[in-house]
């Protein structure tokens, strides 16, 4: 099926945010690991896990409507030095991947690309639930203070 | 509650990821005397691999170069001419050169490109 060219270049920048955000929250969760902070590393792993799902879809969708899904691009890591600092960072880019999925909905139902569009709806649904837990996790470390937030990750 | 970067100064994240390089490093070499991204290059190599660093890696060098001259202003407040110690033309231009690099500061490093 031929798909429209606009949703297919909105499709792969959504994909290649994906691809960045999984590398990101992986390289996140295994510093959190090796640092021993297992309950954020189980957290952040399979935030990573769902983004490579979503990543997954999105190819999917693309050679459907027979494009060609870019793998190659990557966007810039955000790679924090200590805890609070990467879960801020993770936080800023979920945010920014939030607003991008937005802009592809609306993309996608200006083409009428209904599919795609509830799709991305979809993927946005389990990115803003990643998002409050970040959120959470911010204003977590602002209340208790970074110590008292870190003994309870182990 | 949004989380708080901007103005924090100083955050603790790796700029250039293929060789390793802070922005407190970066930091440290402004304080050093780099003044520009090929000094940091040449330093560090930032930016040889990927270059994917380097938009980031101008945002913390433009904030470093701000904030250092903001400090060096008043060290250099006190004008008081002294006969035979003219000012140094070079020291000058490094000035201007500081300065006008803190004027291009638009935003901060932290804002994430959008692309």
């Amino acid at each position: 099926m031929r798909g429209n060219s606009t949703v297919l270049a909105a499709l792969n920048k959504i994909l290649t945010r994906k691809l960045t955000t999984i590398n990101q929250f992986f390289l996140h969760a295994r510093m959190h690991k090796n640092w021993g902070f297992e309950q954020l590393n189980n957290k952040v792993y399979k935030a990573s896990i769902d983004e490579m799902k979503h990543a997954d879809k999105i190819i999917e969708r693309i050679l459907l409507l027979d494009g060609l899904p870019n793998l190659q691009e990557l966007g810039k890591l955000y790679i924090g030095e200590e805890p609070g600092e990467m879960l801020k960072l993770d936080d800023k880019l979920q945010t920014e991947d939030i607003n991008h999925i937005r802009q592809a909905i609306a993309v996608c139902e200006s083409e009428h690309d209904f599919v795609s569009r509830k799709m991305l709806a979809e993927i946005l649904e389990q990115q803003e639930e990643h998002q409050d837990w970040l959120d959470t996790q911010c204003s977590l470390i602002d209340t208790i203070g970074l110590e008292n937030y870190l003994q309870q990750q182990l | 509650m949004p989380p708080k970067f901007e103005n924090a100064g100083v955050r603790s994240m790796y700029v250039c990821l293929c060789k390793g390089i802070t922005d407190k490093q970066i930091v440290k070499a402004v304080e050093n005397g780099a003044v520009s991204v090929r000094e940091l290059r040449k330093q560090f190599g930032l930016g040889n691999q990927c270059g994917k660093c380097t938009c980031m890696a101008r945002g913390v060098l433009n904030e470093a170069l701000e904030n250092t001259s903001v400090a060096a202003t008043p060290a250099q407040k006190p004008e008081i001419f002294i006969p035979g110690k003219t000012a140094n033309a070079a020291t000058n231009a490094t000035h201007n050169a500081i300065h006008n690099a803190a004027h291009n500061v638009t935003q901060s490093y932290f804002t994430l490109t959008s692309n």
